[in-house]
């Protein structure tokens, strides 16, 4: 059920590639009655709603064995990725039948801009929330690093390196 | 140019170089965020898996940037933004079975869950099965589901139009 989308969505992007690069479809956006552009877009959309379904299942039987790992953050990161990338492509795509030839490149810059935006703000959403590298901190060693460290001091041996061996 | 006339060459400068600020925040703040995970590089196997789910937004955000640069490229460009997509969830899948001990792990511990319905009761889940088994009037019931989705987004379109 997931990993359906990763084969799916990488073809359906090929797809419109080829069909807006060929000609087949002239105007841009879905709601501009052809026909093609609004397939391909209702497709990736059911891809979609699958993999997260299942995405959701898998969090679902596998939440309460997986708490100590963190790992609600985890997909919920993974989710909002997705999702509001998919979505605000569909939006915007709406939007492009919408207004006039001209502006389409205009809106296609608004919204890769706002993806940017997202992208600066999912890193910092990354760094302290979703994928926090605390879990993966060596605590027992750090102490005992900390202890040698703070020995070392005490005793005048800040200039030499408390991990020497030969010390 | 004509008072109150929309200079869209220059407001895409604008964005063209906001974006550029912001891609370069998102590779500073990835960058940094990698380095601390080198710096307590204690399990390998699992943050490899990490970084390349992580490693998501330099790469969504330079694509990005590329479209809003030259937007006549973004269906070429959407090619590479959606493998990235697909090799990320696919880490992601591999970190979960990682964390679980393998897929035969993940699959017995599975199978200790109850089987539930979703979907309105219409399908019956049963963890551990290497398929979701679906009763036959869910079936149905999704066909359905996707005419209806389809028969309203048409509904829309012409709405729209």
């Amino acid at each position: 059920m997931i990993y359906q989308y990763v084969l799916t969505r990488p073809l359906f992007a090929l797809l419109t590639c080829i069909v807006y690069y060929s000609g087949v479809q002239q105007k841009h956006g879905i709601f501009n009655g052809d026909y093609i552009g609004l397939t391909l877009t209702v497709g990736v959309l059911l891809c979609l709603m699958i993999a997260m379904w299942g995405l959701m299942q898998v969090y679902r039987i596998f939440s309460l064995i997986l708490k100590p790992n963190n790992i609600g953050s985890k997909f919920l990161a993974i989710k909002c990725y997705i999702f509001i990338h998919a979505v605000q492509g569909f939006v915007f795509a709406a939007l492009e039948s919408r207004v006039d030839e001209d502006k389409t490149l205009m809106v296609v810059r608004v919204e890769y801009t706002l993806v940017c935006l997202e992208m600066f703000l999912g890193a910092l959403l990354n760094k302290y929330v979703f994928f926090h590298y605390n879990e993966y901190i060596d605590h027992e060693n750090e102490d005992l690093m900390e202890k040698i460290r703070l020995e070392s001091r005490t005793y005048g041996n800040t200039s030499n390196d408390p991990l020497d061996p030969e010390q | 140019m004509e008072t109150g006339e929309v200079n869209f060459e220059r407001i895409a400068q604008g964005l063209v170089v906001l974006s550029s600020l912001l891609v370069l925040g998102s590779l500073i703040t990835t960058g940094v965020h990698v380095h601390q995970y080198l710096q307590n590089w204690t399990q390998p196997k699992i943050q490899i898996l990490v970084i390349r789910v992580l490693a998501l937004i330099p790469i969504w955000a330079l694509l990005a940037l590329l479209n809003v640069g030259l937007p006549q490229l973004r269906y070429f460009v959407g090619i590479f933004l959606d493998l990235y997509e697909g090799f990320a969830i696919l880490s992601f899948m591999q970190l979960i079975y990682t964390y679980l001990g393998g897929k035969d792990q993940a699959r017995w511990k599975a199978s200790g869950k109850h089987p539930y319905r979703c979907f309105g009761c219409c399908c019956l889940l049963i963890p551990g099965e290497k398929m979701m088994k679906v009763s036959f009037y869910s079936k149905f019931f999704l066909i359905y589901l996707f005419i209806y989705l389809f028969m309203n987004l048409i509904s829309f379109r012409s709405f729209m139009l």
